[in-house]
């Protein structure tokens, strides 16, 4: 299944790979929302930093990553809540951050739309690719939903000229997950956010491998 | 305007257990200088990224100090990293910046805006809470103690003689220890001996 997109596996199989999920599904099913679900596993995971350039798929998880920050005591809880968000000016700079956080010991995570992946560029191959560091990079997805209401599979790349020109179509879906394949970073495919499996596959497939992984985040947590 | 033996001389004389981040034209002079497990080289890796590296490790570190001897135009590749180091809070982390106002390790090409460019102006709008700036080394090593360990994060501008380093590899031909290894395994070295595993 690594170095692949994939979509979720039933919930069944997915107790039989992951048995921890029973605990953090059971966990966050008294009504928590699906950001503070993902932040919940991104502790259990040990993430210990978030590094950022927020997009509006992200923004849920950022608003409770910063009220942390900020007040530390308001919605539900946050004060609670492990992890310190920082954010970037630019996505390159997320990815030297990472890595230097990784460098003195701790366990960062980006959070990035799919524009940023294109930003990072060397960023991330200078970085955190080079170092072989075992980063969690989640990706949102900017025009998938655009390009399949047009009927365009985006992870099929560019296949012709027009997916980059067309209006109604946005050209960075196309060359997601191109990118990630050139940076030679294996991905995994989030559809649904009530099933996160896809993050601690990808998670535990860094540590394995030691080396960057991403997650392509094609879903909302509204 | 200051040799890199006056910037690093003294810098090497001070330097206890802090982390010490190089990058390009001060790399192999600070590894003739230094041979210690928190040396790190920014070396075959991203340019414009040694600022941004050295927060992470500060923000990762925070009972220890991080020193990051950075490039003036590596800096100018990343110029919002200032904004970002200044917004972080860092207080462990002592950012240099080496004027010297060239690309010395394409050939001395000038920077854009050389000559015109304040960095220690930047900074401080950047909100950096302490900034220093030495165009002699007049008052350089007195200063050292206090850039060392006084809250942060603090930014030095240092005005530099212009210098003659080539391109740097890493692998046994370079003469500093921590040039040798590879980028990874620098990097593993660096997170073991801060972390003990």
């Amino acid at each position: 299944m690594r170095d692949q997109l994939r979509k979720p596996l039933p919930r069944s199989d997915l107790t039989t790979l992951f048995p921890s999920m029973n605990t953090i599904a059971s966990s966050n099913s008294g009504g928590a929302s699906a950001a503070a679900r993902f932040v919940g596993l991104l502790e259990t995971l040990g993430v210990t930093h978030v590094i950022t350039v927020p997009d509006n798929t992200s923004a849920p998880i950022i608003d409770l990553l910063q009220a942390r920050r900020h007040s530390g005591s308001e919605g539900r809880g946050n004060a609670d809540i492990s992890i310190s968000l920082i954010t970037a000016t630019r996505e390159g700079e997320a990815m030297g951050i990472a890595s230097g956080l990784w460098l003195g010991g701790a366990k960062p995570a980006v959070l990035i739309q799919n524009t940023g992946l294109l930003e990072a560029g060397d960023g991330l191959r200078g970085t955190a690719v080079r170092m072989g560091i075992p980063l969690l990079l989640l990706i949102t997805c900017r025009g998938f939903e655009k390009a399949r209401k047009a009927g365009v599979d985006p992870l099929l790349g560019v296949q012709d000229r027009d997916v980059l020109v067309r209006s109604d179509l946005d050209s960075v879906a196309f060359m997601t997950k191109a990118t990630l394949d050139a940076q030679g970073i294996p991905h995994w495919l989030v559809t649904d956010a009530s099933d996160l499996s896809p993050v601690e596959e990808a998670e535990a497939h860094a540590r394995a491998e030691m080396r960057p992984v991403a997650v392509l985040i094609d879903t909302t947590f509204d | 305007m200051l040799t890199k033996d006056e910037l690093l001389r003294p810098l090497a004389a001070i330097r206890t257990d802090e982390i010490v981040v190089t990058c390009m034209g001060v790399t192999r002079p600070w590894g003739k200088l230094s041979n210690h497990d928190l040396d790190f080289a920014s070396a075959d890796s991203a340019m414009g990224h040694t600022a941004d590296l050295a927060l992470g490790i500060a923000l990762a570190q925070p009972s220890r100090r991080v020193v990051c001897l950075n490039g003036d135009g590596s800096m100018l590749m990343s110029l919002g990293t200032l904004v970002t180091i200044a917004a972080s809070g860092a207080e462990n982390l002592s950012l240099f910046v080496l004027e010297n106002e060239t690309y010395e390790i394409t050939g001395n090409q000038p920077i854009p805006g050389a000559g015109r460019i304040d960095f220690p102006g930047l900074a401080r709008a950047a909100g950096f809470p302490r900034v220093y700036s030495f165009n002699r080394d007049v008052g350089f090593e007195a200063a050292l103690p206090e850039i060392l360990s006084a809250p942060g994060p603090i930014f030095v501008g240092v005005g530099m003689e212009p210098g003659t380093e080539g391109p740097i590899s890493r692998s046994a031909a370079e003469e500093s220890a921590y040039l040798q290894p590879s980028l990874e395994e620098s990097g593993r070295r660096l997170r073991a001996a801060l972390t003990g595993s």
